[in-house]
């Protein structure tokens, strides 16, 4: 029996008016399960910030312990956010749906997409570098680490 | 044939009369612009220009027409200009236009606002539950039983559908699926499929396909259901395209099908008998092994100028052969001095096999005619950007390794007469 309240419930989203998220602001979900991906979104930061020319950034994640994670790693100062699994899957449900803003980027493809971008790692000299830069970040081209 | 949104807007002000006798030019050198253009011209219209913000992208010709600066081109203001924008920009550009004294409705037209900005408002969230539910609906119809696979081809281009054909019945057998239907949004699509001998294709309309796909989306964990498609609606995916040499093969096979380097597709074995072929080439009055036929369409790409399509056909007249021009319906005429050939896709393979050659401009047809031998010519676009490449580098037959033997050409409007040489030397 097929429920759509089952499927998605736009009250179990996160608050994001309660962060004062706003238009020069973008929201990162970081929630790779392989940790390379969530390393090098946290690394190439800066570069994505200053690419895009914006404020704030918000890292959410419902991954244990993670916070450390991202305070250690970021490459810039960012605005961390926990969430629980049923928000981080309502999220994704909705990013399946339809993209609903451009301010939300979700780093990773098993939960959010029917087609998996990470299969392409490997082909050619394709690497996990790439595919966060390229597309997921949306950057022209992968910054140095040090940038 | 329906038409688009932008071409219903299009036809709407062609209808009031509010182009008439006016220079057009669009706003944005983009695909918008291109089906306006096209649209326009159907309808004995001729737009001047194409204007564009980006220096990037001055000077580059795209459908014969120069892209300029707005402000070189539109400015100072003169009553006799019309510009057409569709484009998710829309605001941005009238304000500019109206800062140089046009007025949006009087000279200034949105034909499409190509929405891309999307919210959470009821409205918005509301139509895509609809979609939702509508897609809960057809796949209902459309499944026996859980058991049945359901694959959906969002794209309806003919290349795409031939290349999904090329990687299905190994996925197929991969996954041990026993049932499954095709879903695909137009006849087109089911004739290629049918090249293959594909069973149990579907055709529904496009927008009970885009409900498909919300739904498959939203239950894939639940339902057997797969997109195919290497980056419907998905900006991710669309960045990767060309990157690093990543080609349209590459990324349908591994993306996808996932399937690896080693599988080489399997190209259809063209059951279709002798004598039908034979009938073709003896109805057509066409000498198989002299005949060259000139495929100057595509839906994907720019038009490369009529005039070097004449050329070709003259020069290789003059050589001796019969030339045709593949045409599949009236909005395809035929180039001057050949004849309007209409090839059914059933005998499409079959009758490439027999025929000297092919000079087309990229389009689906070209990975029709990936494995045939005959010899191939293949123009692509030159200046325009598709994903982190060019179109030659990601449509490029040789390079997706569907053959190795085609010339290819990058169309370069500055150098008409050794494009023209390159292909005729071919013959």
């Amino acid at each position: 029996v097929f429920s759509f309240t089952d499927v998605f419930d736009k009250n179990t989203l996160i608050d994001f008016d309660k962060y004062s998220v706003t238009k020069k602001d973008t929201v990162i979900f970081l929630i790779n399960e392989n940790q390379e991906y969530n390393y090098y979104t946290l690394k190439y930061l800066k570069a994505f910030k200053q690419y895009n020319k914006l404020n704030n950034i918000f890292i959410v994640s419902d991954i244990e312990g993670i916070e450390t994670h991202v305070k250690e790693n970021a490459s810039t100062d960012v605005t961390f956010i926990s969430c629980n699994e049923e928000q981080k899957l309502g999220i994704c449900r909705l990013y399946r749906l339809y993209k609903f803003t451009r301010q939300v980027i979700i780093n990773e493809f098993e939960n959010t997409s029917d087609v998996s971008a990470d299969r392409l790692v490997g082909v050619g000299d394709i690497t996990v570098k790439d595919i966060v830069a390229i597309a997921i970040l949306g950057l022209p081209e992968v910054p140095m680490e040090s940038e | 044939m329906s038409l688009n949104e932008i071409e219903v807007e299009v036809k709407k002000l062609i209808d009031a009369g509010v182009l008439n006798g006016k220079t057009i030019y669009t706003f944005g050198a983009n695909r918008s612009s291109i089906n306006m253009i096209r649209f326009l011209r159907q309808n004995n219209i001729f737009p001047k220009g194409i204007i564009d913000n980006s220096e990037k992208k001055h000077g580059q010709i795209i459908e014969g027409l120069e892209v300029t600066a707005p402000k070189n081109t539109v400015c100072p203001y003169d009553e006799d200009k019309v510009i057409l924008i569709a484009s998710e920009y829309h605001k941005e550009m009238c304000s500019q236009l109206e800062g140089f004294g046009y007025k949006k409705d009087k000279q200034v037209f949105v034909t499409s606002v190509i929405r891309k900005f999307y919210d959470l408002s009821d409205n918005t969230y509301g139509e895509y539950i609809n979609k939702l539910r509508r897609g809960f609906e057809i796949y209902s119809k459309l499944t026996l039983d859980e058991k049945t696979m359901v694959f959906i081809c969002p794209y309806p281009g003919t290349g795409d559908i031939f290349l999904i054909g090329l990687y299905l019945q190994k996925y197929i057998e991969d996954n041990d699926i026993s049932d499954y239907i095709i879903v695909v949004k137009n006849n087109t699509c089911k004739r290629v499929f049918d090249i293959f001998e594909y069973q149990n294709i579907v055709i529904i309309a496009d927008e009970e396909v885009e409900s498909l796909v919300c739904f498959s989306r939203i239950m894939k964990d639940t339902v057997r259901c797969k997109v195919l498609n290497e980056s419907y609606m998905r900006i991710m995916h669309r960045r990767l395209r060309g990157y690093k040499s990543l080609d349209f093969n590459t990324m349908l096979r591994v993306a996808v099908f996932e399937q690896d380097d080693e599988y080489i597709p399997k190209f259809p074995e063209d059951n279709v008998s002798d004598e039908e072929v034979d009938k073709f080439f003896e109805n057509n009055n066409l000498i198989a092994e002299n005949t060259v036929i000139l495929s100057p369409y595509a839906k994907s790409v720019e038009n490369v100028p009529d005039f070097m399509w004449e050329s070709i056909a003259g020069d290789l007249i003059e050589k001796g052969y019969i030339v045709c021009t593949n045409s599949a319906n009236d909005k395809e005429p035929a180039i001057k001095g050949t004849a309007a050939l209409f090839i059914p896709f059933k005998i499409l393979r079959p009758v490439l096999k027999r025929v000297y050659g092919l000079i087309a401009l990229r389009s689906g047809l070209c990975d029709i005619a990936g494995d045939i031998q005959c010899k191939k010519v293949v123009f692509y676009p030159k200046g325009t950007v598709f994903g982190a490449s060019t179109p030659f580098q990601y449509f490029s037959l040789n390079l997706m390794n569907l053959c190795d033997d085609a010339v290819e050409i990058e169309y370069d409007d500055q150098q008409r007469e050794s494009m023209i040489e390159m292909a005729c030397n071919v013959f």
